[in-house]
C-alpha cells in the first residue's frame, strides 16, 4: 500500500506550502519560538542565574548581546530560558485543557441526552471560575511554581475544547458515516474515537493555538505576580517584574521581553488564523 | 419456494413531538405504521413514495439502526426487532445499507483504504494486513474501480466512485440483505444508470437480497422484482413490478406514475409531486384511508374507514376501497393539464 503513504505525505507537506504562503511571519515567529524553547538553553552563551553585579545593567555588546540585567545576568541567555519555560506553559495547558476538555465534549456531544446535559453544566461552571483566582488557591495550597500555576489555566481552557468538540460531535452525529459504522457493528466508544474524534483536528488544533498563546500570556502574568516561576529562574513575567523597578536606567530590559512575548503572541494567532482557514478549505 | 429472507409484520415507528416548547412529548409522529411485507431470497424488492412517507425509517428499522416501536422482524426465521446492541453485532453482517448521500456516507478524514479496512477488521472478519489488502483489491474490483483508489481521500472521488465506495463497504462483510436507502438520487442522471447497473450485476453475481427504496419509480423500475408503494407510513400498494407497471390497483400509484414521464431522463432526478395538496402531516393523520383528503376518486366511506392491504390476486395487493386496475373518468380527467392550478415540484 505504497499509494496510502505516498499521498499522506503530500498531506503535510500541503499544510506547510498553505502556511507559508498565507502567513509567513506567523509560521517563522512561531517557528522561531519553538526553536528557542526547545534547543535554545542548550545555546545559551552564559550561565542564565550566576550573578555578577560589576556587570549590572550594561547595553548590547559583543559578549552580551541584549545587554545586562540588574544582577548583571546576561539578558538573551536568560531570555532564552524564559521561552523554554513559556513552551513548557504552553505544552501543560493545552495537555490538560486539550485532553479533558475534548474529551468531555466528544462524550456528551457523541453521546446526547442527559450526559450531554449533565457535561454542559460542568463545563459552564469551571467556565465561571476566574482563572487569577484558581491560580491562587491552587498556589496556596501547593506552592507556587510554574506546573502549579499552569495546572490553573490548564482548567480555564477545558471549556473552550469541550466547547469545540461538543458542537463538532453533534454536527457529526447523525451523519451517515456514523451510521455506517453503527451499521457494521462499531461499537459507540470506537465510533467516538476513530469516527467523529478525527474529524475535530482541524478546530482542536486552531483552538490549541489561541488557549496556547493565552498560556504564555498567563504564565507572564502569574509569574509577574510571584505565583509562577520563582527567582532566579527566568521567565517573561520574573524578567518583567525585575525591570520595572530599572525602567528609567535600562528601559530596554522591558521592551526586550515585552517585544519577546508580544511577536509570539502575534506569530501564535496569525498561525491559528491561517490554520483555521486551512481546515476550512479542506473540508 | 424457501421461506423469504425477510419478514416484516406490523412494523411501526413512532417519534414523540412536543407541541410546543412547554409542554412534554404529548403526540406521536407515526413514520412507519403498520407496515407488513417480506422479501424472498434473491429478490429485489422496491420500496416508492413522496419525500417523508417514512421509507428512510423503514429501511433504519429493518437493518437495525434504530429500534422500531412496535411489531416484529424476522431475519431468517430469527426476530431481530428488538435484539439489544450486543446482541445485534453478529447480525449486523447479514444486513448492510448503502446511503443517500455519498458525500456524508464516508468520513472524510479517512483513506478509502481505511474505511474499507476497517469495515473488515470490525467484525474479525478478516485479519492480517496482508489479506486484508488482498480483500480490500477485490471489493474495490468488485465496484468497478482499481485498487490504486485505496490510497484516495473521499473528497478526491467523484459522486459516483464514492457511492461505489459505500457499496464496497456494504459488501465487505458478505452480507445476505442490502438495504438501500435512495442510492441513487444524489447523483447526476448520467451517473445514475451505471450504479443502478452496478447493482444489479452484484445482486445476480452474490445471490444478494435487496430492500431498495427511491421517490423515482423510473429509477425502482430498473431494479425490482417487486414494487411497494408507501404513502403516509403505510404500505398501500404491494405487486410484481411488471404488473405494476402495466396497472396498478391504488388510485395513488396511478398518480404517482402519470405523474413521472418515465422515458424522459431529465424529469425521473425530480422529487415525486403527483397530485395537487401537500401530504398531511403525519402526525395528525386523517381519518380513514389516509390518502383520501387528495383521492381523485375517494368516497364517503373512505373519510370512516381505513381499507386494509388485501389480496387483488396474483400476488398483487392493495389497501383501497375501490381498487382496480383501470384508471376512473374523473382520474383522467384530472390528468388533463391545468395550467391554472399547475403545482411546481421541488
Ligand atoms: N429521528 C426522528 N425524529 C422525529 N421525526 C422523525 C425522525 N426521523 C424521521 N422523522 C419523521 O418521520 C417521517 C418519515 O421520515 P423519513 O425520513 O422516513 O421519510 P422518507 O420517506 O425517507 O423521506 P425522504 O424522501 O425525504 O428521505 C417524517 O415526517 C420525518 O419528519
Ligand atoms: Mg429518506
Amino acid at each position: 500500500m505504497s499509494a496510502v503513504v505516498q499521498t499522506r505525505r503530500r498531506g503535510n507537506a500541503g499544510l506547510l506550502r498553505f502556511l507559508i504562503r498565507r502567513s509567513p511571519l506567523g509560521l517563522a515567529l512561531v517557528t522561531l519560538f519553538f526553536l528557542s524553547a526547545v534547543f535554545g538553553p542548550h545555546f545559551a552563551p552564559h550561565s542564565m542565574t550566576d550573578t555578577n553585579l560589576a556587570m549590572a545593567l550594561q547595553g548590547p555588546s559583543a559578549e552580551h548581546w541584549l545587554g545586562t540585567d540588574p544582577l548583571g545576568r546576561d539578558v538573551f541567555s536568560r531570555l532564552l530560558g524564559a521561552s523554554r519555560v513559556a513552551g513548557q506553559a504552553f505544552l501543560i495547558v493545552v495537555l490538560i485543557g486539550g485532553i479533558a476538555g475534548t474529551a468531555l465534549g466528544l462524550f456528551a456531544g457523541g453521546r446526547g441526552g442527559l450526559i450531554d446535559l449533565v457535561v454542559s453544566r460542568v463545563v459552564e461552571i469551571l467556565q465561571g471560575f476566574p482563572t487569577i483566582l484558581v491560580a491562587i488557591v491552587i498556589v496556596a495550597l501547593l506552592n507556587p511554581s510554574l506546573t502549579n500555576a499552569m495546572v490553573a489555566v490548564g482548567l480555564a481552557a477545558i471549556p473552550d475544547f469541550a466547547r469545540v468538540s461538543r458542537s463538532v460531535a453533534i454536527q457529526l452525529r447523525d451523519r451517515e458515516f456514523i451510521q455506517a459504522a453503527r451499521g457494521l457493528g462499531a461499537g459507540e466508544m470506537r465510533i467516538l474515537w476513530s469516527e467523529v474524534l478525527p474529524n475535530m483536528a482541524g478546530p482542536l488544533v486552531v483552538i490549541a493555538s489561541f488557549d496556547g498563546a493565552q498560556a504564555v500570556l498567563w504564565e507572564a502574568s502569574l509569574s509577574f505576580l510571584g505565583l509562577g516561576v520563582q527567582p532566579p529562574d527566568p521567565s517573561f513575567g520574573s524578567m518583567l517584574r525585575e525591570a520595572q523597578n530599572y525602567l528609567a536606567i535600562q528601559p530596554s530590559l522591558a521592551i526586550i521581553v515585552g517585544l519577546a512575548v508580544s511577536g509570539f503572541i502575534l506569530g501564535m494567532n496569525l498561525l491559528g488564523d491561517a490554520l483555521g482557514d486551512y481546515f476550512e478549505q479542506a473540508r | 419456494m424457501s421461506a423469504p429472507l425477510v419478514t416484516v409484520k406490523n412494523l411501526k415507528k413512532t417519534f414523540p413531538v412536543r407541541e410546543s416548547v412547554f409542554r412534554r412529548a404529548t403526540r406521536e409522529l407515526r413514520a412507519v405504521d403498520d407496515v407488513s411485507f417480506a422479501v424472498s431470497r434473491g429478490e429485489t424488492l422496491g420500496l416508492v413514495g413522496e419525500s417523508g412517507c417514512g421509507k428512510s425509517t423503514l429501511a433504519r428499522c429493518v437493518a437495525r439502526l434504530t429500534e422500531p416501536s412496535d411489531g416484529s422482524i424476522l431475519f431468517d426465521g430469527q426476530e431481530i426487532a428488538r435484539l439489544s446492541t450486543r446482541e445485534l453485532r453478529p447480525m449486523r453482517r447479514n444486513i448492510q445499507l448503502v446511503f443517500q448521500d455519498p458525500m456524508s456516507s464516508l468520513n472524510p478524514r479517512k483513506r478509502v483504504g481505511t474505511i474499507l479496512r476497517e469495515a473488515l477488521s470490525i467484525q474479525g472478519l478478516v485479519s492480517g494486513r496482508a489479506r486484508q489488502d488482498a480483500r480490500i483489491a477485490e471489493l474495490l474490483e468488485q465496484v468497478g474501480l482499481s485498487p490504486t483508489f485505496a490510497g484516495r481521500l473521499p473528497r478526491e472521488l467523484s459522486g459516483g466512485q464514492r457511492q461505489r465506495i459505500g457499496i464496497a463497504r456494504a459488501l465487505a462483510l458478505e452480507p445476505r440483505l442490502i438495504v438501500a436507502d435512495e442510492p441513487v438520487s444524489a447523483l447526476d442522471v448520467s451517473v445514475q444508470a451505471q450504479i443502478l447497473n452496478l447493482l444489479k450485476d452484484l445482486q445476480e453475481q452474490l445471490g444478494l437480497t435487496m430492500l431498495f427504496i427511491s421517490h423515482d419509480l423510473g429509477v425502482v423500475r430498473h431494479v425490482s422484482d417487486r414494487v411497494g408503494v408507501m404513502y403516509l407510513g403505510k404500505l398501500v400498494e404491494l405487486a410484481p413490478a411488471d404488473a405494476f407497471y402495466e396497472a396498478p390497483l391504488h388510485p395513488y400509484s396511478r398518480a404517482l406514475l402519470a405523474s413521472v414521464p418515465l422515458p424522459d431522463p431529465a424529469a425521473r432526478g425530480r422529487a415525486v409531486r403527483p397530485i395537487e395538496g401537500d401530504m398531511p402531516s403525519p402526525i395528525y393523520p386523517p381519518a380513514g384511508c389516509r390518502f383520501h383528503t387528495r383521492c381523485p376518486i375517494a368516497q364517503e366511506i373512505c373519510s370512516r374507514t381505513e381499507p386494509p392491504l388485501t389480496d387483488h390476486g396474483n400476488g398483487r395487493l392493495a389497501a383501497c376501497h375501490f381498487a382496480s386496475p383501470f384508471a376512473s373518468a374523473r382520474e383522467t380527467e384530472r390528468a388533463a393539464p391545468q395550467p391554472s392550478q399547475a403545482k411546481m415540484g421541488d
